[in-house]
């Protein structure tokens, strides 16, 4: 059976390089893309969310914060502001950050700056859950 | 001639000198190393980028009253103009922040000719901003200590100032004068253009993608993201020139050392033996007047 290639790259670090899977699941901005073998190509937004990959019966996962994902030729390349595997998960510290969210949403002004702070919750949020599936 | 101990005392400093110069030499070694593993790390992403902007540019329609398919690609007539200074926190680099300062100058002195009205100035990097500082530029921003710690987040925070700025017709365009990393041994002072943005060479894949949600909804993210990378690389490149050229000057310093304290060993080691001549003749003379 034809195979996928994953890489997921951020400006600063290589996260994921060229792995072998059998299924994608991306999340684009208007909702979860999953990619099986065999895709067309396709270029799409990410939103804050999670890279899941499965081959055979593994399934994991990376977190992504925004960013655009190119699928062409059996290869998914993720380009992300931010990534994150789960081994680079700072649990204690991604949890008191979780915290100061609350906080945060009182002080925003305008709609830009919710946004922001949501998506960054959302992104903590994110790390948290591929930590506690490790 | 100096006598036996002022010699002793200036080897013995210019050894201590040496043995700094040689730890410094060994810090900057470890800093380029990091330095030029985060320029690889990036390489995967602005290749990415590149393509995919190159070709999400060819898919979308020009707009029908001419301007530009997105607000930061618009060529303006530059009258007002940012300059980001970009130099290094710290000394003791050989020509890396004078060569930059430089160039930031003449920049600045030919700026008329070309029809410009005026710059302002961001400087990034200590020595840059205390350069200029002393002589009375227009500021924009200053971010002295940069690069003790930068991140793409604080590239973007820049990128995101700029873009707002230029979008707003405050500026119209943005140049960069860095150090380019090319070799360990060699830097090279670039100025380049970072706004409006230069769309990367037009290499239109063979393969029809599919947009999602649409071609134009997504260079609404890239350029902006182009713009973010940019930043980003300009500083990836100085940090590394810097620890570079400091590499290069604390090792030829630490061979300086190594000279000098050569030279004064053999002036040492001369006076040493004049000193025992000296004497020895001073006893020889003696015994001969006793017999």
């Amino acid at each position: 059976m034809e195979k996928l290639t994953l890489t997921v790259v951020t400006p600063e670090q290589s996260v994921l390089d060229k792995i072998t899977c059998d299924s994608v699941t991306l999340p684009a901005e208007g909702g979860e893309i999953g990619i099986l073998p065999k895709h067309t190509p396709l270029i799409t937004l990410l939103g804050v969310g999670l890279v899941t990959y499965r081959d055979g019966q593994a399934k994991r996962s990376v977190a992504v914060r925004k960013g655009f994902a190119e699928i062409a030729a059996d290869t998914v390349r993720v380009l992300a502001d931010r990534a994150v595997s789960p081994d680079q998960v700072d649990t204690t510290a991604a949890r008191r950050e979780l915290a100061t969210f609350e906080r945060k949403r009182m002080d925003v002004v305008g709609v830009e700056q919710l946004t922001e702070v949501n998506e960054d919750a959302a992104f903590v949020e994110a790390c948290l859950s591929i930590a506690a599936s490790k | 001639m100096p006598s036996m101990l002022d010699i002793r005392r200036r080897i013995r400093s210019v050894k201590n000198t040496q043995q700094i110069t040689k730890a410094m030499k060994m810090v900057a070694a470890s800093r380029l190393r990091r330095a030029q593993d985060r320029v690889i790390a990036a390489r995967p992403y602005a290749q990415t980028l590149e393509q995919t902007l190159a070709s999400v540019a060819g898919r979308v329609p020009p707009r029908p009253d001419g301007s530009p398919v997105h607000p930061l690609l618009a060529l303006r007539p530059e009258k007002k103009v940012t300059l980001l200074a970009v130099t290094g926190d710290r000394g003791l680099c050989g020509a890396f922040n004078s060569s930059a300062n430089r160039a930031v100058l003449s920049f600045l002195q030919e700026a008329p000719d070309r029809g410009i009205e005026s710059v302002d100035v961001i400087g990034l990097g200590r020595k840059g901003i205390d350069f200029l500082k002393r002589r009375g530029v227009t500021w924009r921003d200053q971010y002295p200590g940069i690069f003790s710690r930068f991140d793409h987040a604080t590239a973007a925070g820049i990128a995101a100032k700029l873009a707002s700025a230029f979008v707003a017709g405050e500026i119209d365009a943005v140049y960069a004068v860095f150090n380019e990393f090319k070799s360990a041994i060699s830097q090279v002072v670039v100025t380049k253009r970072i706004l409006p943005v230069d769309l990367p060479g037009g290499r239109s894949e063979g393969s029809d993608y599919l947009y999602e949600p649409s071609p134009e909804a997504i260079l609404e993210r890239l350029v902006p993201a182009h713009l973010d990378f940019q930043i980003y690389r300009v500083l990836l490149e100085s940090n590394a020139a810097e620890n570079a050229a400091r590499m290069t000057a604390m090792d030829s310093a630490t061979k300086n050392a190594a000279e000098m304290i050569d030279s004064l060993t053999l002036t040492y080691n001369r006076a040493r033996q004049a000193r025992i001549t000296k004497e020895l003749i001073e006893v020889v003379s003696g015994a001969a007047a006793l017999s």
